[in-house]
Order: structure tokens, then C-alpha cells, then sequence
């Protein structure tokens, strides 16, 4: 090979040095970030099955029956039942929440007189099934729901908050977090009611409207 | 002008076209890949605005107003057909679907995806958790699936 040979070999190397750079550049280079696409995709997802709890009714998803525990005392001739098929997964989550709201008095929980943990273990599990069927596959998932504190006194505030998850975060990282708010749906006197057998409260101190909130964070499997 | 010496120069030649074509191959490749992985992202970005649409307007039509997530399987023909008319006029093929948890189909619409596959960009699929509004008693889970393609 003559001299001039060599030249084109050599520009040649060259000019397959610049297109492998570039073709590596191309290879890697995405269009997009790909942990954006499926944060939207779980934003989504979780946007989605908070709002299908808020109208997918229990009695699809196998039914919802549970024995009152407030009394603590079984009356023979009453099977005391109820049947809640007929609410939604939404609304079963806030009956849950009033039938469990804790009283804090300078920052101690004082123990409710009504305690239906019965009721709240229940809920929990059904929950726990729905979600696993629905985002379990997908995702790992936790789901908060906690009602605003409502100020009684200076001292004294009613609240309530749960918690169901698949997993331990282990510092990973989380796809998304979707919250919803909802009125407490039932009578202020009937709250005031509630309350009133724990803390004694005034009408007047009762806030008018009492919040919950429903998040639902994922994180990628 | 010099001339080129049959033999050592035309070898060389060939290798310098070779090389060049064999360059540009991988680099159409590459750019396919590229183009490929592209396509996808958007169809599934176009697919996901598409179910958020379906889910929280066209589909969520009940006579007392919109309800967000709830699916109503009454009224879902007519506006799927007004709104599928709206895609295909900007060059997008929809099919929806849908199912309920255990898998029945209770509503579909749009050609079946054996009679799509062989348009220019495979198509796209996204699935959404939904209620579906069957009785006023009775609203099961079920998925919404909306695939996309151009």
C-alpha cells in the first residue's frame, strides 16, 4: 500500500471513530427521562383508584359485614350485624375513621370510650385486599388517611390516622403521591355526639366541617 | 494527476467504501433505535392523556352531571364515537375497553387490536382502575384500556 493508501485507511479510522461516538451518543440518548414516564403513569394509576374508591361500591368486591364491638357485651338474641355492601370503598374508610377518632389532651392520646378496633381491622384488610388487586401487581403502595385536627381546646384536639402498606421503604425511591380531600360525611351533631362521650365540647368549638385526607404514594417494584 | 495504481490503492478503495457503508449502516440503526424508542414514549404519553380524558370527561357523562372515575356504560357509545371521530381527524386510531375485575367486557369500542397491528407505529396501551356505574346499586371495579396508534 502506497503512501496515499494509507491516508484514506487512516482518515478512515478516524471518520469510524466519529460515527461510533455518534452512534453511541444516539444509543444512549432517550427522548425522554424514562423515570418521568412511569411517574406519570403511576401519578395516574394512583389518581385513578382514589377515585374509583369513591364510588366502587364493597358489595362488589365480595361484600363488607362486621359485628359492632362498642358495647363490648354480645346480645343473644341480636346477631348485631351490619352490612355495609353498599358503601363505597371511600366511604367505609371514613366510617372507620369516626368510629376510631382519638382525643390528644396536651399531646397524650387518651384511650376512646368507643373503641371499635374490630370494625378498624376489618376495613384495613379489605382495603389492603382491593389495593393489592388493583396496583399490588404494579407498584408497592401505601395508603394514609388522617382527618385534619380538629381544636377542642387549647389543649385538646380530636384526630384519627391509619396507614396500610405492602412494603418497608428502604430509602427507595417513590414514583408518586396522589392525595384527595373529602368532607367527614356525617351530621355535626352526630360528631359533636361522638366527641362528647370522650372530651366534653361546646357546639360552638366544633369546627364546621371536618376534613379527611386520603393519600396514595407508590413506589416502582 | 496521478493515477491510481491497480492493486494496493484500489484495495485500499474498497476497504474506504466498506468501512464507510458499514458506518453508515449502524449509524441508521442507531438512529432507528432512537427513533423507535421515541415513538413509544409518545404513544404511551398520548395513550395516558387519552385514558385521562376518557376517565375523567367523555366517559364520566351521568345525567346528574360529571362524576370523575365513574364509568358510564349507558350513555359511552355515542360519546366515544364523537370523540374517536375527533382523534382520527388528527391521524390516531383508538380502541377502548372496558373490563370488569374478573375480566368481563362491558364496554368496547373501536376496531379489535389483529386488525391494527399492521399500521406504521405499533400500537399503545394504557390501563386505568375504574368504578363502572352498572346499577345505581351496583358500581364493580374494573380497568379501563385505551390503545393508541397512528
Amino acid at each position: 500500500m502506497d503512501k496515499r493508501g494509507q491516508a484514506y485507511v487512516i482518515d478512515m479510522l478516524l471518520f469510524a471513530l466519529m460515527v461510533a461516538l455518534a452512534c453511541s451518543l444516539l444509543i444512549k440518548a432517550s427522548p425522554t427521562e424514562p423515570n418521568a414516564i412511569d411517574d406519570r403513569y403511576a401519578a395516574n394509576l394512583a389518581q385513578s383508584t382514589l377515585l374509583a374508591f369513591q364510588h366502587a361500591t364493597a358489595g362488589e368486591l365480595g361484600g363488607f359485614k362486621y359485628t359492632p364491638d362498642i358495647l363490648a357485651v354480645q346480645i343473644p338474641w341480636s346477631s348485631g350485624e351490619r352490612d355495609l355492601h353498599h358503601k363505597t370503598l371511600a366511604q367505609l374508610l371514613v366510617e372507620d375513621m369516626f368510629c376510631n377518632l382519638r382525643v390528644e389532651v396536651g399531646g397524650r392520646n387518651i384511650a376512646p370510650l368507643k373503641p371499635n378496633q374490630e370494625f378498624d381491622r376489618q376495613v384495613r384488610k379489605f382495603l389492603e385486599t382491593a389495593l393489592d388487586e388493583i396496583v399490588g401487581g404494579r407498584f408497592d403502595y401505601r395508603l394514609v388517611a388522617r382527618t385534619m385536627p380538629i381544636d377542642l381546646s387549647p389543649a385538646a384536639r380530636v384526630h384519627f390516622e391509619t396507614s396500610i402498606e405492602s412494603f418497608n421503604d428502604n430509602g427507595r425511591r417513590q414514583a408518586c403521591s396522589e392525595t384527595i380531600r373529602m368532607c367527614l360525611p356525617i351530621p355535626r351533631w352526630e360528631l359533636l355526639l361522638g366527641i362528647q362521650d370522650i372530651y366534653p365540647v361546646s357546639n360552638s368549638r366544633l369546627e364546621p366541617r371536618a376534613l379527611v385526607e386520603i393519600t396514595l404514594s407508590l413506589w416502582s417494584k | 494527476m496521478e493515477q491510481l495504481s491497480v492493486g494496493e490503492d484500489l484495495f485500499a478503495t474498497v476497504i474506504v467504501v466498506g468501512l464507510t457503508a458499514l458506518l453508515i449502516a449502524a449509524l441508521a440503526h442507531s438512529y432507528h433505535a432512537y427513533a423507535e424508542r421515541k415513538s413509544t414514549y409518545e404513544s404511551f404519553d398520548l395513550a395516558l392523556d387519552i385514558a385521562d380524558q376518557l376517565r375523567n370527561d367523555v366517559l364520566a357523562k351521568h345525567e346528574n352531571g360529571a362524576s370523575l372515575g365513574l364509568i358510564n356504560q349507558l350513555t359511552s357509545e355515542r360519546e366515544l364515537q364523537i370523540y374517536s371521530k375527533l382523534l382520527a381527524r388528527q391521524g390516531i386510531g383508538l380502541r377502548v375497553e372496558v373490563r370488569t375485575l374478573d375480566g368481563k367486557l362491558a364496554l368496547a369500542h373501536g376496531p379489535k387490536p389483529n386488525v391494527i397491528s399492521q399500521y406504521f407505529s405499533p400500537p399503545c396501551s394504557v390501563s386505568l382502575p375504574v368504578a363502572i356505574a352498572q346499577t345505581q346499586a351496583s358500581k364493580p371495579f374494573g380497568w379501563l384500556i385505551v390503545t393508541v396508534w397512528r
